[in-house]
């Protein structure tokens, strides 16, 4: 058998929930949106998931990784981890996920890993690093709407909502290229404090955190509360967000396998 | 290379579906059932989401075994030569990514286990038929579980499979009878090449096969050993069997 070129592994922190079947029965599902996959296909990185995992392998099975993405879910971050109720009847959580992100991040941060957190996934970095969400932003007065109407479809609910500012001189106005732009907005809950170690890099203009990264800007370790995975082609934004994240994996395995790295051309201009 | 004490892996394919009919997302999803089984065994499930066919020779090198595990979607008849029915739920990406896994798992001496649709897709890999509706066949049982019913009822066991003498299914049973639950409406029509009926139920339908001459475990079962399979010794050996198999090709893959 021929060895392939090896390519960046990243892992993509799935969803657990329960599904029914034509039959009438209810069971437990590990879930993963496609949307991240098929961006992380296209880019040349290649999706890995393990179901199930108990915590005395995580630390094994990351040393073959070399990105970790964390993506949307309808499941929340269960408040308990913030210190709060859960505000309303309705949420839908996921111990699992919540159980597992917290170790993942923490791993992932000492053994520089790139992290990316999209949506839920940035909540679940947030919590992870002690902060905590706003659990509903409707009650939240601003004038900014957050959240996608349940009739429109998908790629009507993935629109450019509203506009984010980043950070004057910021990493995220160096990544983008812009220092405001529109993004997609499809959440219920939002970042309230921003957890140990994180600094902001973009604000929609009702003050809400729209991106944040790890201190350490050295390493790519980034939570967008909007989709940068979703028509990264044709919004350059993203599109160089996803670029540096993508780079950044390339540069984590070419360290992993002790070579001299490999040179990767930006695949968005 | 330092060691890697996470392996066995076990490769599952997922399926892929939206999470109800009102969700217009694809998404791509495992029974968690299968995973948990996996992980009780001591061995490690990992999913390639959205993996092609094309991928299938950089990925196998990977793990350790593939598990096909169950769906509520078909294989879909036109890989056997017959037309989908109107009521078939289908999973054309996973169909087409478990023809060629399966008879690559083969090639390379890949622990292989097939349950339910992973029987079938084992089965239609090898050039292999299928009922498309057991209950419509005449002489033939409904192997369907009852619908609307809890799960414990749904998977209990429904019938009886005769296991071939001297077989690995009658060394896990410790008989050549064993009670099996039964969640299906496609079954074994005619017997995929190279394919060695092991197991039968009362009504004749082959419910357990082995590859002939496979190098490494290579079994199908048309029932769902990983339900409830620490109280279900016929199972649970069954399930250890394979695991035994994953990490023997673990330690061989690693070397002296």
């Amino acid at each position: 058998m021929s060895a392939a070129t090896p390519v960046p592994n990243v892992w993509v922190v799935a969803s657990h929930r329960i599904l029914q079947s034509p039959s009438g029965h209810q069971q437990m599902y590990t879930v993963m949106d496609e949307g991240g996959h098929r961006t992380l296909l296209n880019m040349g990185l290649q999706p890995v998931c393990y179901p199930r995992v108990l915590p005395q392998r995580v630390e094994g099975l990351l040393e073959g990784i070399d990105g970790l993405l964390m993506g949307g879910s309808d499941t929340n971050v269960h408040p308990h981890l913030y210190g709060e109720e859960p505000a309303r009847d309705e949420f839908e959580f996921d111990a699992e996920r919540d159980a597992l992100v917290r170790q993942l991040i923490e791993v992932a941060l000492a053994r520089r890993i790139p992290v990316i957190g999209f949506c839920r996934g940035s909540h679940d970095f947030n919590v992870a690093m002690g902060g905590s969400l706003h659990q509903w932003l409707r009650d939240r007065p601003g004038g900014v709407k957050h959240w996608e109407d349940p009739e429109e479809g998908l790629e009507e609910q993935y629109r450019e909502r509203h506009f984010v500012t980043a950070t004057p001189g910021g990493a995220l106005e160096r990544i983008a290229g812009a220092s405001r732009f529109k993004v997609s907005s499809l959440h219920a809950q939002g970042v309230n404090v921003l957890g140990s170690d994180l600094v902001a890099e973009a604000h929609a203009d009702d003050g809400l955190v729209e991106a944040f990264r790890w201190k350490d800007e050295s390493l790519f370790a980034w939570g967008f509360q909007f989709h940068p995975e979703w028509n990264w082609r044709v919004h350059p934004v993203y599109g160089r967000i996803m670029n540096a994240y993508v780079r950044a994996c390339w540069e984590r395995m070419a360290r992993r396998l002790g070579s001299d790295g490999s040179p990767l051309q930006a695949l968005v201009a | 290379m330092a060691k890697t004490p996470h392996k066995p892996l076990v490769w599952l394919p997922a399926c892929h579906r939206h999470l109800d009919l009102s969700d217009p997302g694809g998404y791509t999803v495992l029974a968690d059932r299968y995973a948990a089984a996996v992980t009780a065994l001591g061995l490690q499930p990992v999913l390639f989401p959205m993996a092609e066919v094309d991928d299938v020779p950089a990925l196998l090198p990977l793990v350790d075994g593939v598990l096909l595990t169950g769906s509520p979607s078909n294989v879909e008849a036109t890989h056997f030569g017959a037309t989908a029915l109107p009521t078939d739920l289908l999973d054309p990406r996973r169909d087409k990514l478990t023809m060629r896994l399966v008879r690559e798992a083969l090639a390379c001496a890949m622990p292989l286990l097939g349950v339910c649709r992973g029987l079938q897709e084992i089965n239609v890999a090898m050039g292999g038929s299928l009922y498309q509706q057991l209950h419509d066949q005449p002489g033939l049982m409904d192997h369907r579980e009852p619908e609307h019913e809890d799960l414990e009822v749904q998977f209990a066991e429904r019938h009886e499979v005769l296991l071939e003498p001297r077989s690995a299914f009658a060394e896990w049973a410790g008989s050549t009878r064993a009670f099996v639950n039964s969640l299906h409406g496609q079954g074994i029509k005619r017997l995929g090449e190279g394919l060695v009926a092991e197991a039968h139920a009362p009504d004749g339908l082959v419910e357990g096969v082995r590859v002939m001459g496979a190098p490494a475990f290579a079994y199908g079962v048309q029932w769902h050993p990983e339900w409830r399979h620490e109280d279900h010794p016929f199972y649970e050996r069954t399930l250890q069997a394979f695991a035994a198999a994953c990490r023997k090709h673990c330690l061989e893959k690693s070397g002296p």
